[in-house]
């Protein structure tokens, strides 16, 4: 599932650790600062065409909150 | 045609370190010289004002071009943090630098986007007036306005101004410009109870999304392609915004200037202040591109090129 948010951080240039990914741990532990995480909402937002409020971003802490929110999202 | 003859600059001597702030704001000093981009930021002294620095950045340009202050057909000067509302700032530059009475004064209300706007407002007031010497002076002290506490600003903004001369024996021409404005964001970046607030992801969004394809949308009225600049100067807002339009135009980093190590973001002096510093490396230009972006929200693009150049 979290294919979704890879796609997005391919798609923003995003470094992040690869080697040690895990979509349960938080951005930050898997190598993205406050700036990359803004940099993939906004890529997010770009490819799958949905919005996220500043309220919606807070709550998304792992990689997989965000892959879930998208796949949501995407049904919705 | 009136173009740009020379550009200088003063920046306060005072600095600020933004690496003794890394534990207070909890940030990586990878975070800082990578992303922000910022080390050290210069500051304007308790008892000056935004017209000491603009006043500071006009006798730097006289004294660089060999002019006297009696020969300046008009002065406009951007800034949003005016001395005080009434007079405007560019009458009391006038009357400390000893302007003729003939000289035109008038103060330009625009932040990041400012400099681009100010060299057309200038330029046609100038060619529209048959005026032959007018200085654009960018001012704007965000020192007075940023909350040192906030997160989103404390480490960005520096203080510093600049002073271009537009003449009619120019070495550069003007040309052409875009501009743009996104209104209905305005509160994206604005000043509250007398402290600036800035949105954060909603301006990033925004420069990201709408200076790639301006610039390629000035390259395109100008008939002229990518190779054909060497070097594109974007509002240093920060390193990882000038990183982040790079990428999304799909343009090598190297064909643009980055650095605000030691000035930080200087809001409309930020694109004259990269002027300086490539003028200064003395590096051979024939085509620059400048774009600046911000308050407003707001955005202008201009081609910059040498009399000389083929």
């Amino acid at each position: 599932m979290t294919d979704l948010v890879l796609s997005a951080l391919s798609a923003a240039r995003i470094q992040y650790n690869k080697e040690n990914w895990d979509p349960t741990r938080s951005f930050e532990d898997n190598g993205l600062d406050s700036l990359d995480f803004m940099s993939l909402l906004m890529s997010v937002q770009e490819l799958f065409g949905i919005m996220i409020s500043n309220e919606e971003a807070e709550t998304l802490a792992t990689p997989i909150d965000l892959s879930d929110f998208i796949a949501q999202r995407r049904t919705n | 045609m009136i173009g740009i003859n020379a550009v200088s600059a003063f920046v306060p001597k005072t600095r600020v370190s933004n690496l003794n702030l890394i534990t207070e704001f909890g940030i990586e000093k990878d975070f800082l010289t990578e992303k922000i981009g910022v080390l050290e930021r210069p500051q304007i002294c308790a008892d000056w004002n935004t017209s000491d620095l603009a006043t500071a950045a006009v006798h730097s340009l006289l004294e660089k071009v060999q002019l006297q202050a009696s020969v300046i057909d008009a002065i406009a000067i951007v800034t949003q943090n005016p001395d005080q509302n009434i007079p405007h700032v560019a009458a009391m530059v006038h009357g400390r630098c000893g302007f003729s009475e003939h000289c035109a004064a008038f103060d330009v209300s625009l932040g990041c986007s400012g400099y681009v706007y100010g060299l057309s407002i200038l330029r046609a007031f100038m060619q529209d007036n048959e005026l032959r010497r007018g200085i654009l002076v960018t001012a704007d002290p965000y020192s007075r306005i940023i909350d040192p506490k906030d997160r989103n600003s404390a480490l960005l903004f520096g203080d510093a101004a600049t002073a271009t001369l537009l003449s009619d024996d120019a070495c550069w021409n003007l040309g052409p410009f875009t501009f743009g404005t996104r209104g209905a964001d305005c509160n994206a970046i604005r000043v509250e109870r007398g402290k600036f607030v800035m949105e954060g992801r909603d301006v990033f969004a925004f420069a990201a999304t709408v200076v790639p394809p301006e610039l390629k949308k000035l390259l395109s009225i100008a008939g002229i392609t990518e190779d054909d600049v060497e070097i594109f100067v974007v509002h240093q807002g920060s390193k990882f915004i000038v990183k982040t339009i790079s990428d999304r135009m799909d343009t090598p980093i190297s064909k643009f200037f980055t650095d605000i190590r030691y000035t930080g973001n200087t809001v409309s002096s930020s694109l004259p202040l990269a002027l300086v510093n490539l003028m200064e490396q003395g590096q051979e230009l024939r085509t620059v591109a400048l774009c600046g972006f911000g308050v407003g929200l707001s955005w202008a693009s201009c081609l910059m090129v040498r009399k000389d150049a083929k």
